[in-house]
């Protein structure tokens, strides 16, 4: 019976320990992350500036509409938004987001003015084989500039990469559908 | 009842272990098959041909790991010994994505040469039928077992490098050059390892060149015909100004020891095989509507190639010095869906001459 119990025990303890585990390695991920935005919005906005992220719930009614206007689905109903403040004025805005490439998630970052003018877009971790052609200067420089009146059609606004399709169009859509969000909740993202 | 907590919790956290780990792997389903409609001019009547219907599986382990396959059914049904019909792996391997400099590939392959063997969904090329230098010169789809490395050495250039199996010198010939001599990861020896890789360097979103190259021997250490070393060297470009898209693709191939080989198998393989071609092609829809998110491409090819480009002791034949003109449209009512017709002309050094009609749908997804 001791045994038994010994056993229930050592059992239960390696379960505890994996979910641990997996909870930490997401954890990890998750801040390594967030240092890499902070790094990246940074260089958007200036080294001077303090970035700060605060969670955002979007409900039913903003997720269909966000879905009429930009064709993709946000994957969660929360969404994280970094700001950028230079002493107390608000510089610009952070998102950050996955979409799918052909296997493998693209995790990326989009930089938007006050206003929701997009000064860059950038790719914190690409992990598909083919298509990194997204992560280039030449591909990313076309989204500058674009604000949510901007259609970002792929392969018409923002032009393909050959033998990049799928991540060109993945990123694309994704970034309509930030500056879509963007327009639904500025005001409350204003909101000190 | 205190077993039945213990048993609960272990439910409990089998559930959300099993959970945390499913959201690292994932499984993608996709494909791409293309119907075609042929009808050489004259007398003969034309022919309906599924040709292709390919299932993609890919599935993520985690985040650097992942494997990818394509699984094809050519021309609808395997039966009997109709040439031509098959069921075939075109591609499986593991893709381990250390990162952007450097991951490492492993299984069936594609050898990287040109552009068509390595994109050759429908929806991304103009005609019915691929290029003819696309299957005679560089003989797609063509795959084999390896192992290799590919990555980003600088922003804008990538590379990829590969041990694979080689071809068979015996199953060349005189018609479609090396094409008969690929393995195709069926039973393959390995006693002709062979090195290809290539180079793409994207200049910007509206040029990319590439270059490429096939090395290996092919005579499968048979001392008699030496080593039949084989190089097949390739460039090609691709460049998208507005509505117009261009592309150039040219290939040589350089087989020493042709003559042992053709004393041998008698098959009359050329020591030199050379092809290349242009390609233009203009969507127009643009200036018609302007909002619109269909592409209608009118587009014309030139391709000319030539299996016996150079031989040694036997007589070159003038039916193999060929040329084709592919006139035809593209229309696109998705980037991923497409209706093709397009009309060719076979032309060669012996002047006769053939037409065919093509007509044919796409798609991928």
């Amino acid at each position: 019976m001791l045994l038994i119990h010994g056993s229930r025990f050592f059992v239960l303890s390696t379960l505890y320990f994996v979910l641990c585990t997996l909870t930490i390695v997401e954890g990890t991920a998750q801040t390594i992350l967030q240092s890499k935005a902070a790094e990246s919005l940074k260089k958007l906005f200036g080294d001077s500036v303090a970035v700060s992220s605060a969670k955002f719930v979007l409900s039913g009614d903003e997720k269909k509409l966000i879905f009429e206007r930009s064709k993709s689905h946000w994957l969660s109903d929360t969404i994280v938004a970094y700001s950028c403040k230079n002493k107390n004025s608000v510089l610009g805005y952070g998102f950050v987001d996955d979409v799918k490439g052909k296997v493998q998630f693209i995790t990326y970052l989009v930089g938007l003015k006050q206003g929701g003018e997009i000064v860059d877009v950038d790719v914190l971790a690409y992990r598909e084989a083919y298509g990194g052609e997204i992560t280039y200067e030449t591909f990313r420089k076309q989204f500058r500039g674009k604000d949510s009146n901007d259609k970002l059609v792929p392969g018409r606004d923002i032009k393909n990469i050959s033998g990049a399709t799928i991540s060109v169009r993945a990123i694309t859509l994704g970034v309509k559908r930030i500056l879509t969000t963007y327009e639904l909740i500025k005001e409350r993202l204003e909101k000190p | 009842m205190r077993s039945l907590i213990h048993i609960l919790s272990i439910i409990f956290l089998l559930a959300v272990a099993s959970t945390a780990l499913r959201s690292q792997e994932a499984t993608t389903v996709g494909g791409y098959g293309e119907l075609h409609y042929n009808e050489p001019d004259g007398d003969k009547a034309g022919q309906l041909d599924f040709h292709r219907f390919v299932l993609y599986i890919g599935h993520s382990f985690n985040e650097q790991l992942s494997f990818k396959s394509e699984l094809e059914l050519e021309h609808t049904k395997v039966e009997g010994t109709k040439s031509g019909s098959e069921i075939s792996l075109e591609q499986a391997y593991l893709d381990w994505h250390f990162n952007q400099s450097i991951g490492l590939r492993a299984g069936i392959l594609l050898p990287p040469v040109g552009i068509i063997n390595q994109f050759h969904e429908p929806s991304i090329f103009h005609g019915v039928e691929r290029p003819n230098v696309d299957r005679t010169i560089i003989p797609s789809t063509w795959r084999e077992s390896g192992v290799g490395i590919y990555g980003s050495v600088a922003e804008g250039i990538n590379y990829q490098l590969y041990v694979m199996a080689g071809l068979k010198a015996s199953g060349f010939d005189s018609t479609s050059g090396i094409r008969g001599g690929r393995q195709s990861s069926f039973y393959s020896s390995p006693i002709n390892p062979t090195f290809t890789g290539r180079f793409d360097y994207t200049a910007s979103t509206d040029l990319k060149l590439g270059g490429s190259f096939f090395l290996g021997n092919t005579t499968e250490a048979n001392d008699s015909l030496g080593g039949g070393f084989l190089s097949v060297l390739s460039a090609d470009a691709q460049y998208s100004y507005d509505n117009l898209a261009l592309r150039v693709v040219g290939v040589l191939e350089n087989l020493a020891d042709a003559e042992l080989i053709n004393k041998k198998y008698k098959k009359g393989v050329g020591d030199q095989m050379i092809g290349y071609y242009v390609e233009a092609a203009y969507n127009f829809l643009p200036h018609l509507c302007e909002e619109t998110e269909h592409a209608l491409y009118a587009f014309g090819r030139y391709e000319k190639y030539n299996t016996q480009a150079k031989v040694t002791n036997i007589t070159a034949n003038p039916l193999l010095d060929r040329n084709e003109i592919t006139l035809g449209v593209s229309y696109k009512p998705t980037y991923n869906t497409v209706f093709k017709f397009d009309y060719q002309f076979f032309n060669n050094a012996a002047e006769k001459n053939t037409k065919q009609l093509n007509i044919g749908i796409g798609y991928n997804f």
